[in-house]
């Protein structure tokens, strides 16, 4: 009832809501169900590309911390999968943006007891990194530089093209008995907004 | 059309029904599969979750709408409702117990069993092995860090155009998998590798670096580039100018492959354990969850299949009883579906040919029906239009049919003959109780036929009857009722009786008047002759003698004239008369003979003109007037009231006239008989006058007859006759 009321403030529908009270609760466990009850930390500090060889490359960082339960959860040996969706979107002006090209970045956080480091699996090359702490995994996980995305030759001159990204835990790649409670919790809620710029070739 | 359609809807529910349950139950054997790491089904956890619970939907908005549907037909008491009724609740009540008890104790021994996996003594061996790992490792590592140190001395007196060369032997000698040297900031000087594939040597990463900054050496397991575990050994270069010259070097040793098996073992089976251990409560609310699922899957499906089977097995009761209503009201067309082979399709098919039976039993009853009716309108078209009477009787005596005929030539109201017996009949109708008596005698005699004449009294005259009397016999032989036809022969009688007195009168013409005359002649030539010439004694005597025959003749003439006059039919000439001017000419013609008779006469204004030959019908009055007359002559009060009006009789106008007379009345056993010829009450006359008022009565299509006064003495004539309409006078003109 506590984080009910902390999302009425913050979204200041209180004064839309003076209906009953059975009402309120429904709206505000919708909310709770659809968002979380808290917002995710996961959020990208700065994104660009930039054009090298008729390729496009990406450098973005973002902010990716784990977490309570989640590190709790990474201690006991889950592993976890985390995904950056790279999309390229060109705009139209009476449609909606047409999807170009997409791209996804997955990595794979586990935690080795035996040699007490953390192992980073990126998913797409097959190439692990062991790190002796969460954080300097994490680093690498969220300092992306030189990732080549699309061909030049995908953009045309007219038009006016709409990059974002977004960094997100799977939540598919747990286990599955953790699932269904996960889609439901804020503790499991890692997911950025979507960080947009736009391209023009 | 409509059972077809019937059938079609439920092998579509059947079908649905059906494709559901298979495709939930396919769905939680994934779902459990999921749970037990399966790879297979591991990604589509969540998505067959959701299936679940939309086929649960799925199956609970079935049943709703099965029951929504049941308590409609309940409430509207729908045939079978309630039977559907009691059969869900018994299936539903048969297959959810077990079900429910099932999964309380599986429940149970889920917590029970998934809190067995979990022991302090396991978890506690967990942790010791992979310490034990780690301590068998440590050894070998402090061994690698003493030789790694010793490389870095070694490398510290090789000059750098002779590393590359050097580091290769120094990296062979000592067993290590790759030899690094590298800056301070990471960056690779000169590197060896056992690995030929490999180019790019690996780099220590940011915290070891730092370490090493604070002059400590590094040491640790590493999984490096896919292989196995490795020993990753970072010491630093000791040198005269740190900043400047500070390098380190790394050192990957593998270890033993029965070591690293043995190492990858303990640490994923305590990665295992800690997984398990941390899913404890998820993996129970999990199995609790398919175990629900599982759980209402079955209740659903159970009850479900439990409406379905319910209204499988009512749908043939329901349609008996549709059927036997449907036959109730007559309807023998509807034929039931037959379920099956079964005891139910059994009583279905005998169901239908029992319809089939009975069908064909209606139509041949209603066949004979149709006969039978149309053999009664036949009967009763020949009874109506029979001129003679009908009467059936039943064994009884009660009247069972008459026709119209027997009510007219009874003069009666024909209903009024209804549910009455004989002795009812002989009560109610005292004019015809010698009618009712003879055929209530014969009956009683059991005759199988009998034929009687017998003579009604009447108004108008003597009724003549002649009465054919048969017994019915039934299907068994014995008599069943009685038919009595009968024909008046009044008419006919009288006709032969006129016929005999016309010949009479004829032949008295013919044979005495024609010798009257001679002897009349006779009579006055012997007067004549012999009167002068005999002495005055015999002169009187063949006087009166002579006088005698002559008047005897000529009364013998008169008489016979009086026969002639009464057998010979004049010509009839019919005009519109006016009843009043008749009665008026024969009241003067009364009046001036001084007979002593006060004649009164009431005549009703504006009586209408009757149709007929005046000079007929003046002989008429003449003679009536004159036997009234003639009756008064005895008394003293000698009074005559003659008087007209005019009635309706059955919608027909008629003109009434009564002459009524003050005298001594006439003898009620002669009274039927006097229209008779010949028949008279007085000392003279013809005993003709009243059979020729009958006879011109009879010409005009009137009555007349004569009865004695109630209240006073005397006798009344009465005469009616009918007023001829003038577009029917043509037609009666031709008719008389």
């Amino acid at each position: 009832m506590v984080s009910s009321m902390l999302v009425l403030k913050r979204n200041n529908i209180m004064t839309a809501l003076k209906n009953t009270y059975s009402q309120t609760s429904l709206l505000l466990i919708l909310l709770c169900i659809s968002h979380g009850c808290f917002a995710s930390t996961t959020q990208f500090k700065h994104a660009h590309t930039y054009l090298k060889n008729n390729t496009y490359y990406l450098d973005a960082v973002y902010d990716f911390e784990l977490t309570e339960e989640a590190y709790k959860a990474l201690r006991h040996g889950i592993s976890f999968e985390i995904h950056t969706h790279f999309q390229l979107r060109m705009k139209r002006k009476w449609l909606w943006d047409k999807l170009i090209t997409e791209k996804t970045l997955i990595y794979k956080l586990e935690h080795k007891p035996l040699t007490e480091n953390y192992l980073t699996i990126n998913l797409t090359t097959g190439l692990r990194h062991s790190y002796d702490s969460l954080d300097a995994a994490l680093s690498h996980i969220r300092d992306i530089s030189n990732m080549s995305l699309f061909d030049q030759a995908l953009l045309t001159e007219d038009n006016t093209y709409v990059a974002r990204i977004r960094a997100f835990l799977d939540i598919e790649s747990l286990p599955p008995p953790m699932r269904p409670q996960s889609y439901f919790s804020s503790n499991w809620d890692m997911s950025s907004e979507w960080y947009r710029w736009e391209l023009v070739r | 059309m409509g059972i077809s359609t019937v059938n079609k809807g439920s092998n579509i529910i059947l079908f649905v029904g059906g494709g559901l349950f298979i495709f939930m139950l396919a769905s939680l054997v994934m779902m459990s599969q999921a749970l037990q790491n399966s790879a297979l089904f591991d990604r589509y956890y969540s998505v067959l979750l959701i299936l679940n619970a939309i086929g649960l939907i799925s199956l609970v908005v079935l049943i709703l709408l099965n029951l929504k549907r049941l308590i409609r037909q309940f409430k509207n008491k729908i045939v079978g409702s309630r039977m559907t009724v009691r059969m869900v609740i018994l299936f539903s009540l048969l297959s959810v117990t077990p079900v429910l008890i099932v999964y309380y104790f599986s429940l149970d021994f889920l917590h029970r069993g998934i809190d067995s996996w979990f022991d302090l003594r396991v978890e506690q061996a967990l942790d010791d092995s992979l310490e034990l790992s780690r301590l068998a490792l440590d050894v070998r590592m402090r061994e690698l860090l003493t030789t790694t140190e010793k490389i870095a001395d070694e490398l510290r007196g090789i000059s750098d155009a002779e590393l590359p060369f050097d580091i290769d032997q120094i990296r062979e000698r000592v067993s290590a998998y790759e030899l690094t040297l590298l800056n301070k900031k990471g960056g690779v000087i000169v590197s060896s590798s056992s690995d030929t594939k490999s180019l790019v040597p690996d780099t220590p990463g940011e915290t070891i670096l730092l370490q090493l900054l604070q002059r400590n050496s590094y040491i640790g397991l590493d999984v490096i580039k896919n292989r196995n575990l490795l020993i990753r050994v970072v010491a630093n270069l000791p040198g005269l100018n740190i900043e400047k010259e500070a390098r380190i070097v790394q050192a990957l040793y593998p270890i033993s492959e029965r070591m690293n098996q043995l190492a990858e073992n303990v640490q994923s089976s305590f990665i295992e354990y800690k997984e398990l251990s941390y899913l404890r409560e998820q993996l129970k609310v999990s199995f609790i969850i398919i175990l629900t699922l599982v759980l209402l899957f079955s209740v659903f499906s159970a009850v479900w299949a439990a409406f379905y089977s319910a209204r499988k097995l009512s749908e043939p009761v329901k349609n008996l009883a549709e059927g036997t209503k449907a036959i109730a009201l007559g309807d023998y067309s509807a034929r039931l579906p037959v379920p099956g082979n079964d005891e139910l399709g059994f009583l279905v098919a005998s169901f239908n040919d029992m319809t089939d039976k009975i069908s064909k039993a209606r139509d041949t009853i209603k066949q004979s029906q149709q006969e039978t009716e149309s053999q009664r309108n036949f009967l009763e078209t020949v009874l109506s239009r029979l001129s003679s009477g009908v009467i059936v009787f039943n064994i009884e005596g009660y009247l069972e049919k008459t026709n119209v005929s027997a009510a007219q030539i009874l003069q009666i109201d024909i209903d009024s003959l209804e549910q009455k017996n004989i002795s009812m009949l002989a009560e109610k109708f005292p004019n015809l109780k010698d009618f009712f008596e003879c055929i209530s005698s014969n009956i009683e005699e059991h005759l199988d036929e009998w034929r009687e004449q017998i003579t009604l009294p009447n108004k108008t005259g003597n009724q003549i009857l002649i009465i054919n009397g048969a017994a019915l016999t039934g299907p068994d032989g014995q008599a069943s009722g009685y038919v009595i036809v009968f024909d008046e022969i009044t008419a006919l009688i009288r006709g032969q009786r006129d016929a005999a007195w016309s010949e009479m009168a004829r032949r008295l013409a013919h044979e005495i008047k024609n010798p009257l005359t001679p002897i009349q002649l006779a009579a006055e030539r012997l007067r004549h002759k012999y009167l002068s010439t005999l002495d005055p004694d015999d002169a009187d005597m063949l006087d009166r003698m002579t006088n005698t025959i002559i008047q005897q003749v000529d009364t013998m003439k008169e008489m016979v004239n009086s026969f002639s006059d009464y057998a010979r039919s004049p010509e009839f000439n019919p005009e519109d008369i006016k009843v009043e001017q008749l009665i008026q000419e024969g009241r003067d013609l009364f009046s001036d003979m001084n007979s002593g008779n006060q004649i009164e006469i009431d005549i009703e204004p504006d009586l209408p003109i009757i149709f007929g030959d005046e000079k007929k019908l003046r002989q008429v009055f003449n003679n009536l007037i004159t036997n009234a007359v003639d009756a008064n002559a005895m008394g003293d009060n000698k009074r005559l009231l003659i008087s007209a009006k005019s009635i309706m009789i059955d919608g027909e106008k008629i003109v009434e006239i009564r002459i009524t007379d003050n005298g001594t009345g006439i003898d009620p056993s002669v009274i039927n008989k006097l229209f008779e010829p010949y028949i008279t009450t007085k000392q003279k006359g013809t005993g003709l006058g009243l059979a020729i008022v009958k006879k011109i009565i009879d010409e005009h299509s009137g009555t007349v007859w004569l009865e004695n006064n109630n209240d006073q003495n005397g006798a009344c004539a009465v005469i009616r006759l009918p007023v001829i309409h003038q577009s029917n006078k043509a037609t009666k003109s031709q008719a008389i």
